[in-house]
């Protein structure tokens, strides 16, 4: 982009600042409170327990005033008060914990008082604080937490705090609550500027997990720094001025409930009112700034090219040569990271750094992958995305996750994860439907959307062959196998979520889905066929059980075993265990869009005909479809079933159809075969 | 400052030390994954040394050599070891941090691997600060690959601290070559004795110090999904220099007296508290609450900290504390109140190395109290609704009161029939047309490990939600009303009226009718039944138990029984199960009878009880089906 074409844009954004201070009406924008008698005012507004629909805490106000300077270096100072509600809530009230990165901001607690019932103040001393590493799993990058101690409060008192922060959060260390090693120098401001320089963005939420009465936020910028924002998921009353200096744009809301997750609801930026705002004027420049400080990541040493070599020498399609190389990276680069210091949170590990260690965080496998991709002479880029919910449209950095983009011959993008593949067939993985990514690349790139998977893709697959005894025994076999995201969790389900010497359990617990007391013989699962992704893996277990059909007057009655469903691991089945509430106010995030595909050929016992079929269910909606069949060959009973789940979202509005589908299999064992003596 | 620096210098020191040249024979002659079918690594060696030196400076010294033969280890983070210690008593230093490749490279850790962390549990914690943790972060770890972490922890100076402990001496990852040292002055005496496993120590004595060795080899893993919390009932060690548990308690009981004593805060929080209440239950019940609600849990084991209980004030002051700080606080309480409350240390497990005054074995703090003749058991981090006298029936407990014997003793364990649920439902089933509607009444007894309702409540919002889970199983059929017999910390009875259940009547008239079982039984989920075999013992939820069910149906006019649960009796080894079933025209009468008899199930028995539990889930026994008549 020109300097000319840039240029543009910035007036064109300071109009459009100036139209909207116009356009929007200065609503009573509410103030701080002047003196003591108007905090202790604010504090008894904010009503007990009762009136706060039993919550334990109460936020009065949060206020957060931000200056940005010219290098976008923000100075951040919040002022909140939090009232105490009930014992419970002294107990939430113990201690104030302040996270920083101590490479990129810093943090000080500048006033802590407390508003005793009475209306009495006592300040406390801040001194008393601690600073300690925050708890880390996978990420370790030193990331601080700042304790500050609480006197015990009573129902009532309140805790007023004031803190001033310099610097800014990579929101990928944010969401992952990771942080960067110590870097740059003591007393020198240059470590706080945000990597890309002069540029400032933040996303504001309005919500907590207690009620909030008030939360406003002002930020004020440079002249010539106009902010895009915009607001989601709900109202909030704004207020944007400017003078000679400065720009000053205000948000505020009032009176916010306590934000409670659904079930498996979407990630809360998809819920929560929040403004999204950002100096950055396009996705392009974001795009352009990730390739610049990428740029020196990727060199191969002469290791790296005779892994590569090895890797793909004999392989003779393009696919199977970045299948190999991206299927190493997720299964040989062990998930965790390591700081390298100054860049940490924003910047990949060089690959020779990754390929030495064989272990790190999302980026670091895509750095990898991309060294190795590149070695073996594909064009390859690194692309920052957002797992598991929106990227808005302005450009403020919304991202947790990173990931590997490559660019075929007609210009067209292939995207790969070595993170999310790991014991996958897939390059891709289809729970990452949907999902908004930028790609760094020296021209730019606008902001794109990973294309949706069809249920096929994500196929839980049953097969099952039974017979049915005289006496209501049973004896039979199920396999399991998969195509893509189902595929990998079962692999997963062998190899992460079960120690070596307890597999067989796992196949003994889903047979019990169809009867307590089932024999279930040993089960063969090889870790190397585990390994190997190019191979599908299928689970064949064979099973008895003595206790199953009732019996009685000539008559065996039953259930198809496998319309007991037998995998209903959340982490394979998500969907079977949320349909129980009649409604919902939030999204459904299921991944991945599923189809449980299950055939069965039951046996009857000789000397039997079928008096009853269970009937035949056909039910289809626009997020997701049952369809049962059983048919009579002889002695031979065929049973199928195949649910489906259209997508990986499901809208509130959309809910109805997913309960009903999902209810209705879940009833399917209710509904009987009846067999009859002839 | 100063134990991060030392920290820092010392792997310093290790990052710039060069790497061996080749893997040491141990390592490079270790079994590979196919000697290991079913194993997700190696423990190729492992060595604990502890130290008690003439000055009385401790020691610790752990090496251990992981090999790598599935991705599972990687998922347990077990290879970013994250190292505890207390920083107010000592200091950490990292030996080794190695790892040795397949190819033969040898890669070192470097500065960065090692970071300081605050475990998740302790981030609440600002009095508890000084216990910090190290993550180390191996580097160059992937399948067959041998990383080795070695490290010693050493006070300071002399602690006056008595050397005692437990050492885990099994995992799920099965150890090749396991050495396990004390070393005390010659003359100390020390006791050691293994929890489930026998230990025979060689005895050696050189340059004024006695050591211990217990060398075992070709240790299996352990199936650890099978254990409650995937560690009780593991092998452990248990090893101390005190000689009776007298000794334990004079050493404990003197801090902990002192933390109790209420202070004036203590004094107005109780009576703020108390309010009002007058009646002794009532008023333990209030402040027992209190303390499990209002003071942050803080979830790590308390002989980490010395057993340094914080003065009962303190505790209050900061709003957090951990098990012994809250059994100190919740003392202090009731002892302000007037009762007559003593900390007392408790184990989860039913068993102890008793002859090993070792109180690490206590891995729980629990408050005892009198009143007269009777005995209250509470437990300060959990609701007297979940955890209660009954939890403890069967366990060893210590209590830290000057005036006993300072023994171990365990609570007498509850006999079956004292430990007893039994739900009796009649259930008038009338023909709606389309739909049958299902009303009656359940009357419920719960005893002992089956009562929900052992905190006091004046309210019958408790009995309320027992009775809907009991007849919501009747076609959603809710709760008119509850009548409640009695309702004491051992026993809630009560009768419910319900009606308004219904069930749709489908075309082809056959209706399933479900029978309930008993509020809390011992479930296939609970016991984990779809197992078909065990390898480790079970401690059997609850212990010793008895469950009844009776359901008394009648059939409406206009439908028949067509199938239903069948007779059955059996007893064995865990118990024994008995179901009858009597139809007298229209009305049908299921009764079960479920009884275990055993604490613990060695695998050998553990089929016995599985086909008991088995039994009482069958899907034969617990429905009747009825079919509409042509």
């Amino acid at each position: 982009m020109t300097r000319e074409r840039l240029t543009r844009i910035t007036a064109l954004l300071a109009v459009l600042v100036a139209l909207v201070a116009i356009q929007v009406a200065r609503a009573q924008e509410p103030a701080p409170p002047a003196s003591d008698d108007e905090l202790r005012q604010q504090i008894a507004d904010a009503g007990d327990q009762d009136a706060n629909d039993g919550a334990d805490v109460v936020t009065v106000f949060k206020r957060t005033y931000v200056q940005v300077e010219d290098s976008g270096l923000g100075h951040i100072h919040n002022h909140e008060v939090l009232k105490c509600l009930s014992e419970e809530g002294a107990a939430q009230l113990a201690r104030l914990r302040l996270d920083f990165d101590p490479a990129s901001n810093v943090v000080e607690v500048r006033q802590l008082r407390v508003v005793r019932a009475d209306g009495s103040i006592e300040v406390l001393d801040p001194a008393p604080q601690v600073d300690l590493p925050q708890p880390q799993w996978g990420i370790y990058w030193g990331a601080q937490m700042k304790l500050v101690p609480l006197p015990r409060l009573e129902v009532g008192d309140a805790v007023e705090i004031r803190t001033y922060m310099k610097g800014f959060l990579i929101a990928y260390l944010d969401q992952m609550q990771g942080g960067a090693a110590a870097g740059g120098a003591a007393g020198d401001d240059s470590r706080y500027i945000p990597p890309m320089r002069g540029h400032f963005y933040d996303i504001v939420y309005f919500h907590d997990h207690h009620p909030v009465k008030l939360r406003h936020y002002t930020v004020v910028t440079p002249r010539d720094k106009p902010v895009q924002f915009e607001v989601y998921n709900g109202e909030v009353q704004t207020h944007v001025a400017y003078d000679d200096t400065s720009l000053t744009y205000s948000f505020w809301r009032t009176d916010q409930p306590a934000f409670h997750e659904e079930l498996r609801a979407v990630d809360f930026p998809d819920v929560q009112t929040k403004v999204v705002l950002a100096t950055v004027p396009d996705w392009q420049s974001k795009s352009r700034w990730f390739c610049t400080v990428n740029t020196h990541q990727f060199e191969a040493t002469p290791e790296i090219r005779a892994k590569v070599h090895e890797l793909i020498a004999d392989l003779r399609t393009d696919e199977e040569r970045i299948a190999a190389i991206v299927h190493w990276s997720a299964d040989e680069i062990r998930y965790s990271g390591i700081s390298m210091g100054k860049g940490e949170g924003y910047t990949l590990h060089p690959g020779s750094m990754i390929f030495h260690n064989r272990s790190g965080v999302c980026k670091d496998k895509a750095g990898i992958a991309i060294t190795m991709l590149r070695a073996a002479g594909y064009d390859v880029w690194p692309a920052m995305t957002m797992a598991g919910s929106r990227v808005e449209r302005v450009p403020a950095d919304q991202f947790n996750h990173c990931i590997v983009a490559l660019r075929r011959g007609d210009g067209s993008w292939m995207m790969l994860d070595p993170t999310w593949v790991v014991f996958s067939p897939e390059l891709w993985s289809s729970a990452e439907g949907e999902q908004h990514y930028v790609i760094g690349t020296p021209e730019g790139l606008e902001l794109m959307q990973t294309v949706a998977f069809d249920p096929d893709d994500n196929k839980l697959i049953v097969r099952a062959s039974s017979s049915v005894a005289e006496n209501g025994a049973l004896s039979g076999s199920v396999s399991f196998s998969g195509d893509g995201y189902a595929e990998q969790r079962l692999r997963r389900e062998m190899v992460h979520y079960s120690i070596a010497s307890d597999r067989q359990a796992w196949f003994e617990q889903a047979v019990a889905q169809i009867g307590p007391g089932a024999r279930v013989a040993p089960v063969r699962v090889d870790y190397e066929e585990l390994r190997d992704v190019n191979t599908p893996i299928r689970y064949d277990v064979a099973y008895e059980l003595d206790d199953f059909a009732l019996v009685g007057d000539g008559r065996i009655y039953f259930a198809p075993p496998t319309s007991r469903h037998l995998v209903t691991s959340g982490r394979i089945a998500p969907y079977l265990d949320c349909a129980g509430p009649e409604s919902r106010t939030q999204n459904m995030l299921l991944w991945a869009p599923r189809k449980r595909q299950v055939t069965e050929t039951i046996t009857i016992p000789a000397g039997y005909t079928v008096a009853r079929l269970p009937e035949d269910r056909h039910i289809d909606g626009p997020i997701a479809s049952l369809d049962t069949h059983i048919a009579v060959s002889g002695r031979k009973l065929v049973y199928t079933f195949t649910l489906v789940i259209k997508r990986r979202e499901i809208p509130v509005d959309q809910y109805d159809n997913f309960r009903e589908v999902v209810t209705e299999a879940l009833a399917l064992p209710d509904d009987l075969i009846v067999l009859e003596r002839r | 400052m100063n134990t991060l620096r030392l920290l820092l210098i010392s792997l310093a020191i290790l990052a710039a030390a060069p790497a061996a040249a080749q893997a040491p024979d141990y390592i490079a002659n270790a079994p590979s994954a196919d000697q290991y079918p079913g194993e997700d690594g190696l423990f190729v060696r492992q060595m604990i040394r502890v130290t008690l030196r003439a000055d009385g400076v401790m020691e610790t010294h752990v090496e251990e050599s992981l090999k790598m033969f599935s991705a599972h280890l990687t998922r347990q983070n077990m290879f970013d070891p994250k190292l505890s210690w207390n920083a107010a008593r000592g200091d950490l230093r990292v030996d080794q941090a190695r790892t040795y490749m397949v190819d033969g490279t040898i890669v070192d850790a470097a500065h960065n691997s090692f970071v300081p962390n605050t475990p998740s549990e302790l981030q609440w914690a600002v009095p508890y600060a000084y216990q910090r943790q190290l993550v180390v972060a191996h580097v160059g770890v992937e399948h067959d690959a041998t990383s080795v972490t070695a490290y010693t922890v050493t006070d300071r100076g002399p602690t006056g601290l008595p050397l005692t402990g437990v050492i885990d001496l099994q995992g799920f990852v099965p150890i090749l070559d396991q050495w396990i040292t004390i070393e005390v002055p010659e003359g100390t005496g020390l006791w050691i004795e293994g929890l489930h496993c026998a230990v025979a120590p060689e005895v050696t004595t050189a340059n004024g110090m006695t050591t211990y060795t217990i060398h075992r080899t070709n240790v299996p893993g352990t199936n650890t999904s099978e254990l409650p919390d995937h560690r009780h009932g593991l092998d452990q060690l248990a090893y101390s220099v005190i000689p009776t548990w007298a000794d334990v308690v004079n050493w404990l009981q003197y801090g902990v007296e002192a933390a109790v004593a209420p202070d004036e805060a203590i004094q107005a929080k109780t009576a703020q508290v108390l309010g009002d209440a007058s009646f002794h239950p009532e008023k333990m019940a209030l402040l027992h609450d209190f303390v499990v609600s209002g003071v942050r849990n803080v979830h790590w084991p308390v002989a980490d900290f010395e057993y340094a209980a914080r003065p009962a004030g303190q505790v209050l002051d900061s709003s957090v504390g951990h098990a012994l700080d809250k059994a100190v606080l919740l003392t202090s309480m009731l002892r302000a109140a007037g009762f007559d409350a003593h900390v007392a240390l408790a184990s989860s497990q039913p068993a102890i190395a008793e002859g090993v005054a070792a109180p690490a074995q206590f891995d729980e703090i629990w408050v005892r109290v009198r009143m007269g003749e009777r005995t209250k058991w509470l437990d300060p981090t959990t609701s007297a609704n979940r955890h209660n006298s009954t939890t403890l029936a069967g366990h060893p407990v210590l209590v830290l009161d000057p005036t006993s014997a300072g023994v171990v003793e365990t609570l007498p364990q509850i006999a079956a029939d004292r430990n007893r649920g039994a739900v009796r439902v009649e259930v008038q089933v009338e023909d709606g047309g389309h739909e049958l509607t299902l009303a009656g009444t359940a009357d419920v007894d719960l005893m002992a490990r089956y009562n929900p309702l052992v905190s006091f409540d004046r309210t019958a919002a408790g009995q309320q939600g027992v009775a809907r889970k009991v007849v919501s199983g009747f076609g959603g059929a809710s709760v008119d009303g509850v009548f409640v017999a009695r309702q004491t910390c051992q026993l809630t009875s009560f009768r419910a009226d319900f009606s308004g259940g219904v069930i749709e009547v489908p075309e082809h008239g056959l209706v399933q009718l479900d029978l309930p079982r008993v509020p809390g039984a011992l479930t296939g989920t609970v016991v984990q039944s779809w197992r078909n075999a065990r390898t480790e013992t079970l401690v059997v939820p609850g212990g010793p138990a008895s469950e009844h069910v009776e359901v008394a149906v009648t059939i409406p006019a206009g439908y028949e029984y067509v199938a239903g649960p069948s007779p059955t009796a059996f007893s064995n080894a865990a118990g024994s199960f008995r179901r009858d079933v009597v139809r007298d025209g229209a009305d049908l009468t299921v009764t079960t009878n479920l009884v275990i008899e055993a604490a613990t199930l060695s695998p050998t028995d553990w089929p016995a009880l599985r086909a008991l539990v088995d039994a009482a889930d069958s899907l034969t026994g617990n429905v009747v089906l009825i079919q509409k008549s042509n």
